[in-house]
């Protein structure tokens, strides 16, 4: 396995070091940019005069507390239509007799390619006539949009190792389609749903160019905002408001994690 | 026994075979509508909000109904003007009064802003039109009308105006899509090509390929080692490098350009820094310059160029190099000879992704690029939100996706083959 040792040293040590060094541009950008949300200062360089949590008790304000629970309402709502609706196609597209089958997968993960700015534009249009601009509605369509193939995806590679014959064994002992997915697919695949569910839930809250096209003046969520303040002054509530945001993706990522372990 | 008893002692058989072959058919159709049936609800969904917006953009592309909207008769009198010099005084008194209607109706400036994206000073001059009529009845001789609207602006005794009029009475043109195209669309008074003040599409469009292959380049070299590194290494080392790579997965993309923003601005961290090691004696702008948009896409798009390249890279088996080293070949020459001309479906896949991705970006740019750096996305945005010229914006989105399509899809067929 470790055929790298094959190399000699005089290129293994710049390899290293290169390695090293693409990987912290990688990360070294965050590690300097979030501690600057605990500066009590609003400058952007270190060492503080002092720290504080000035900048997170900003987040308390009604502007983005609103943002907050407004993104969690549209990310759970994006995350059950997404799921849903990925995890039932998913399926769908195992069975070797789906018609067309090809070109339904292309079609399931067309949104991951088409790029989002076109995609908005069209919603935005499409919208237009639906009366669906500036809705909830109009904003988690978008965003299930987005975030379906995710769900897609994590499902259909988790039902390539389900055995169907297990369906038919299930069948034949007299239990119904909906049963048998209950009780034998459901929890075989269940990692898979796991993954596309958190992957759609990342998917949505942290999106931001469908949020720019069809989401109303009074639609705020922390990508949103985040977006606006990162265009006029920067100002260190965005970054606790980062800081916010990558801690949830943490657990979220740590449960992924065990979900994928857990199999 | 001949060839009919024959054909007659096989039917009964044979129509048995045909029933049961129909049967299997039969089944098969159920079996292919039961498969399908899990997946109506997502392809339901797809159909009516990815595949109805994309035609809806295509539509809005080629419609351009304005002119037709609101002055049809002017329109349909124009068909028989053969273009030359100025048409009939009653022309003038049809568009009078259309053009009256319009402000009544609150519709001239909108007209007038449709023909201006063709005509040089288009809505002044049907505004000055408008203005030029009298407040009451109009004139019932046309001469008169025609008269007053010259007197109100030159350009109504020149052919330019007319024959923009005249090439409207449908609802649908190519005007957006050649406007997009970047060719010449935009008359001058006289019905000359004039260049006008404009966007420089073309150039865009090249600088939105310079710079995503710009990234898909650097997100190669600096992610071949890196997949090298990770599909080599075993265990907790590998683990922690794959973790690393798949930050981006987990960080969203605009905390990531934020970070960008904090530590490279002008009072940043890099500039402290710098300055602080006497390398520099003020402070440097590096945000806002074609660099750090390079740079930024680059740090976004590196996991996407190498998770394809890794993927690949594990299935290249560590045997066949050990067989080339015991065969005599130098370390770099097994690399170079049995190593990388099986990664190079995994590079292409990943080069590829990342190409297609940075065609459609729009934020990163937006965020940490100088007005010379926006892409098309950024065009595509500005003129849905701010312009309100949808029909360029469609047209935009078409070219981009089109463009995108030829660049790519003779690739990705030959990718797809390899894999």
């Amino acid at each position: 396995m470790r055929h790298y040792h094959d190399l000699p040293l005089w290129v293994r040590l710049p390899l290293y070091a290169f390695v090293a060094l693409a990987l912290a541009m990688m990360v070294l950008p965050l590690a300097a940019a979030l501690p600057i949300s605990l500066n009590v200062d609003p400058w952007f360089v270190y060492p503080f005069r002092e720290f504080s949590l000035r900048w997170f008790e900003a987040l308390l304000s009604p502007r983005w507390t609103g943002a907050i629970v407004n993104s969690v309402l549209i990310a759970v709502a994006t995350t059950l239509l997404a799921t849903g609706l990925g995890t039932l196609a998913a399926i769908g597209l195992a069975n070797p007799r789906f018609p067309f089958r090809n070109l339904v997968m292309v079609l399931g993960l067309a949104p991951l390619i088409v790029p989002v700015v076109v995609l908005a534009l069209g919603l935005y249009i499409f919208f237009g006539q639906l009366s669906l601009n500036y809705t909830f509605i109009g904003v988690v369509i978008a965003h299930t949009l987005l975030a379906s193939p995710f769900v897609v995806i994590t499902v259909t590679a988790t039902l390539t190792r389900f055995d169907f014959t297990l369906m038919r064994a299930a069948a034949s002992l007299g239990a119904g389609r909906v049963f048998a997915f209950r009780t034998v697919m459901l929890p075989v695949i269940a990692p898979g749903v796991g993954a596309g569910a958190i992957l759609a839930f990342a998917a949505s809250f942290d999106e931001v160019v469908m949020m720019l096209f069809i989401s109303g003046p009074q639609q705020q969520t922390v990508p949103k905002l985040m977006y606006l303040g990162m265009r006029e002054n920067i100002n260190p509530t965005i970054i606790a408001a980062a800081v916010v945001t990558i801690a949830f993706t943490s657990v979220l990522m740590a449960a992924t994690y065990r979900l994928n372990r857990g199999k | 026994m001949s060839y009919g008893d024959v054909s007659r002692d096989i039917t009964p058989a044979r129509s048995r075979d045909l029933r049961v072959s129909g049967a299997i058919r039969k089944k098969a159709v159920g079996g292919a509508a039961k498969a399908a049936l899990p997946a109506a609800p997502l392809l339901l969904f797809l159909l009516l909000f990815l595949v109805v917006p994309l035609l809806t953009i295509l539509h809005s592309s080629v419609s351009d109904e304005q002119i037709a909207a609101t002055l049809p008769e002017t329109t349909a009198a124009l068909q028989s003007w053969d273009g030359t010099g100025v048409p009939a005084a009653a022309v003038y008194g049809t568009l009078a009064g259309e053009l009256r209607a319009a402000d009544e109706a609150g519709t001239l400036r909108r007209l007038g802003r449709r023909v201006q994206y063709e005509l040089e000073g288009g809505l002044g001059i049907l505004l000055n039109a408008s203005r030029a009529l009298p407040e009451e009845a109009l004139p019932g001789d046309a001469q008169a009308i025609r008269e007053l609207m010259v007197g109100a602006d030159p350009a109504w005794g020149k052919p330019g105006v007319w024959r923009i009029l005249q090439r409207y009475d449908t609802p649908y043109s190519s005007f957006y899509l050649r406007w997009a195209l970047g060719l010449p669309t935009v008359l001058d008074a006289d019905g000359a090509v004039s260049d006008g003040p404009g966007y420089d599409f073309p150039t865009i469009y090249l600088r939105t390929v310079l710079i995503s292959l710009a990234v898909t380049v650097l997100t190669v070299l600096i992610g071949y080692p890196v997949a090298y590194v990770i599909a080599t290494s075993a265990g907790r080392t590998g683990a922690i490098l794959l973790f690393l790579i798949l930050l981006p997965f987990w960080t969203s993309l605009l905390v990531r350009v934020m970070s960008l923003i904090v530590v490279l601005q002008t009072n940043g961290v890099v500039n402290q820094l710098l300055t602080g090691m006497g390398l520099l004696g003020d402070p440097l702008s590096f945000l806002y310059t074609r660099p750090a948009t390079i740079f930024a896409m680059t740090q976004i798009q590196l996991s996407f160029t190498v998770l394809p390249m890794l993927s690949v890279m594990r299935t290249i088996p560590a045997d066949q190099l050990r067989g080339a080293r015991s065969l005599g070949a130098g370390p770099i020459r097994a690399h170079a000879t049995i190593f990388l001309p099986q990664a190079v479906p995994g590079i292409a896949a990943g080069s590829l992704l990342t190409f297609v991705m940075c065609l459609g970006f729009y934020i990163t740019p937006e965020l940490v690029g100088s007005p010379s750096d926006q892409m098309v996305g950024s065009f595509i945005a500005q003129f849905t939100s701010e312009d309100l010229n949808w029909g360029l914006a469609a047209a935009l989105s078409v070219v981009l996706c089109a463009g995108a399509a030829i660049l790519t899809l003779p690739l990705a067929r030959r990718v797809r083959r390899h894999a």
